[in-house]
């Protein structure tokens, strides 16, 4: 297996045009972007590789040797598509702890639009299932991207970011439920069915409400919304009968003046026998009396209520992200530092490997000498030889493991490979990794022809 | 040993109401437990220092004004954790442990004094009356502080200004429904619990109203429960005024309970150990 640098490259909605994206998204959330990339896999340049398309961002998440290959790589295929000569402006290309980071602040949605939207993780998580299936992620990819769901689901339990609704309808859905607690069994009337007003509707309906009532002056619109919600439909001249029945009233007209006054929820409250009501009034100009607010247990909210509602809670999730960088930041250090112990491994087996090679040889020589053990005995020693070795090997391999995430430690790896007599060659897998400044008395170079290559069992460390 | 576990049971209960408020406050999830644990201990201390007290002294000298605020504090950590397990909602503990904390470190402060025993006490009808009585306030200390919590939620969302531990708090409607089965519950009682007292002071003193000042409390106190639990089910009252009501109806409690019990003279302070 060939280890090499994590390269991320990919645009944004902040860093190229819609059209481009759009362009680029069709074919890259298309499984045949699996193709063209497997043939780069079999030659060598690539050795992993993921694709990310959503409708704000596409991105190649790439395992490689050859960095500045499969930087052009990438860019040949977007070009296919494209055929634009500006392309690279919209790139964005990260490499190791830069791209570990910036797929962890996907992940947690603190690159999203709507900062902090969960849709992003579901997203990722089916492009890393598309990639597993396509079988081109190895030991690094399926590592990180494990890394990055944990590290979201943190950022999500630990930080305020993703509680706080960020859209007009989704703060009245928000504020429906800190006034009823459960949806469930509430209904709505719906009073004029604009677009604002439907997609309002929808997330009720999504929480649970029960029922639906929609009024409205054309009643072809009123049946087709009716239809989606499974509604029933209220004459326009006699709405203000259902707000005795309702719990909600969504009131989005194109009405001049009020149509709700005061007056008439006053008379209203009394039939209802004082239940809340919830009314949210997204007209411009206002459907309802603003006084209509100062009415026990009448909660009433205008447009500009709930924008300002969303415009704290942008600030929140704001003040929230710093908190969530934080740790974006911790466990890309904890990633690269295993990424660091990757340069171990190949040592640590060879190691192994060649305490095992000397156990069977002597083992074999033993039973030869003994040729009456039972086969109960033959294991026990088995056994006996096994725990010796594994006892014995124990503290070097700690060692080397402890040594990993230092500057020093090809030094080490090169001592251990000395004093053990390990076979092997300079390449280490992970040599190209950004590192700390080297230390002064480290032996630049002085493993070349002595390290190992072997099988990475990745579970394994 | 009484004041001894009482104390303690004070003090897991100061540490149970400053962790509710501290997890509350600062969005510390991992508080939770703690304070729960903290509260469930005072709990099991304070079983032991009501045991030790009723098994050490005799029934009629156990009814003093120091034995009754420790036993509803009692009541009200009890009856907070049950609702606390329907309700799993933490914040609740912030505004109840504070009140229970006071309650029995209260009792803590108010000196027992010469044990006066009042041949009244022997009756079991007294006994029963006192109950009852505690058993009502209790409901209705909860009542005030869910009320306190419904007023404060209430006026954020009428401001539309909603921020901070407010929106940690359960919603309007339930914390509506948690009040309206506190005074359901607890007027009732208060209702039987006054009607055995003016029925043990008759068969005692052979009248039943003395005109003292616990009894005029008493009913004002019930008065203005009995206008609640009539408006809330006949008129179908609810959220602030009703809220309100039951944050007077408690202030009337204290004063009835406490206020009389130390500063007025009448036949009832002679229960209370003064």
């Amino acid at each position: 297996m060939n280890f090499g640098q994590i390269i991320l490259i990919g645009m944004n909605h902040k860093t190229a045009p819609v059209e481009v994206r759009e362009k680029l998204a069709a074919k890259c959330s298309d499984a045949s972007i699996y193709d063209d990339m497997r043939a780069f896999l079999r030659d060598g340049r690539l050795s992993e590789c993921l694709v990310l398309s959503t409708c704000n961002r596409i991105e190649f998440l790439l395992v490689t040797s050859r960095s500045d290959e499969a930087e052009l790589i990438v860019q040949d295929l977007m070009q296919r598509e494209l055929q634009a000569e500006n392309l690279s402006d919209w790139l964005y290309r990260f490499k190791n702890r830069e791209a570990v980071s910036h797929l962890f602040k996907v992940a947690s949605g603190l690159d999203s639009m709507v900062l902090g939207e969960p849709q992003i993780l579901g997203q990722l998580k089916d492009a890393y299932r598309e990639a597993t299936m396509q079988k081109t992620t190895g030991v690094i990819l399926n590592r990180l991207l494990h890394k990055a769901f944990s590290v979201a689901k943190r950022v999500r339990s630990e930080t305020g970011i993703g509680c706080r609704a960020v859209s007009v309808s989704y703060a009245a859905v928000e504020l429906a439920k800190r006034i009823f607690g459960s949806l469930i069994d509430k209904s709505v009337l719906l009073i004029g069915a604009g677009e604002m007003a439907e997609l309002a509707a929808e997330h009720l309906a999504t929480n649970g409400v029960s029922q639906m009532y929609i009024a409205n002056r054309t009643l072809e619109r009123a049946i087709e919304l009716a239809r989606k919600f499974k509604a029933k439909t209220v004459p326009f001249e006699q709405f203000v009968d259902s707000i005795a029945v309702v719990d909600i009233v969504i009131s989005s007209t194109g009405a001049t003046e009020p149509i709700i006054s005061k007056k008439v929820i006053k008379s209203m409250m009394r039939r209802r026998r004082h239940r809340p009501l919830f009314i949210i009034d997204i007209a411009v100009p206002r459907d309802v009396e603003p006084e209509v607010n100062n009415i026990d247990n009448v909660y009433l909210y205008d447009i500009d209520d709930l924008q300002g509602i969303v415009e704290l809670n942008k600030e929140q999730r704001r003040k929230e992200a710093q908190k969530a960088f934080h740790i974006v930041e911790l466990e890309t250090f904890k990633f690269i530092e295993w990424l660091q112990t990757l340069d171990v491994v190949p040592t640590i087996i060879a190691l192994r490997r060649k305490a095992e090679l000397i156990r069977q040889q002597e083992m074999e020589k033993t039973f030869s000498h003994l040729p009456d053990l039972t086969e109960q005995e033959r294991k026990a020693i088995g056994v006996l030889t096994e725990a010796i070795i594994k006892k014995l090997l124990h503290d070097p391999i700690m060692f080397l493991k402890n040594k990993a995430s230092r500057p020093s430690k090809e030094f080490y790896v090169d001592v251990v490979q000395q004093v053990f007599r390990l076979p092997g060659h300079c390449e280490h897998p992970m040599r190209c990794l950004d590192r700390p400044e080297r230390e002064c008395y480290e032996a630049e170079g002085s493993c070349e022809g002595k390290s190992v290559r072997g099988p990475i069992d990745g579970g394994d460390y | 040993m009484e004041s001894l576990s009482t104390l303690l049971a004070v003090v897991l209960y100061l540490f149970s109401a400053v962790a509710f408020c501290i997890s509350e406050c600062r969005r510390v999830k991992a508080l939770h437990p703690t304070a729960l644990l903290f509260a469930g201990g005072g709990l099991l201390s304070h079983t032991a220092a009501l045991w030790f007290r009723c098994y050490e002294t005799p029934v009629p000298a156990l009814f003093n004004t120091r034995f009754a605020l420790s036993f509803f504090g009692f009541l009200l950590v009890t009856l907070f954790l049950s609702v606390y397990l329907r309700h799993k909602r933490p914040i609740l503990g912030a505004f109840v442990m504070p009140l229970a904390t006071i309650s029995v470190a209260g009792s803590l402060f108010i000196p027992s004094g010469p044990v006066s025993v009042n041949p009244a006490l022997k009756n079991s009808l007294v006994i029963v009356h006192l109950m009852f009585l505690f058993v009502a306030y209790a409901f209705f200390a909860l009542a005030f502080c869910i009320s306190i919590m419904y007023v404060l939620q209430e006026r954020m969302i009428k401001k539309k200004n909603i921020q901070g531990w407010i929106t940690r708090m359960p919603s309007l409607e339930t914390l509506d429904r948690i009040n309206h089965s506190c005074i359901l519950i607890g007027f009732p009682f208060m209702t039987v619990g006054l009607i055995i007292g003016f029925a043990a002071a008759k068969i005692l003193w052979h009248r039943g109203w003395s005109g003292d000042p616990k009894e005029v409390f008493s009913i004002l106190t019930w008065i203005i429960y009995a206008v609640l639990f009539h408006e809330r089910l006949a008129v179908g009252w609810r959220g602030k005024k009703a809220s309100w009501l039951a944050i007077c109806g408690f202030a009337s409690v204290v004063v009835t309970f406490l206020g009389v019990n130390l500063f007025m003279k009448g036949h009832h302070t002679t229960f209370t150990g003064r």
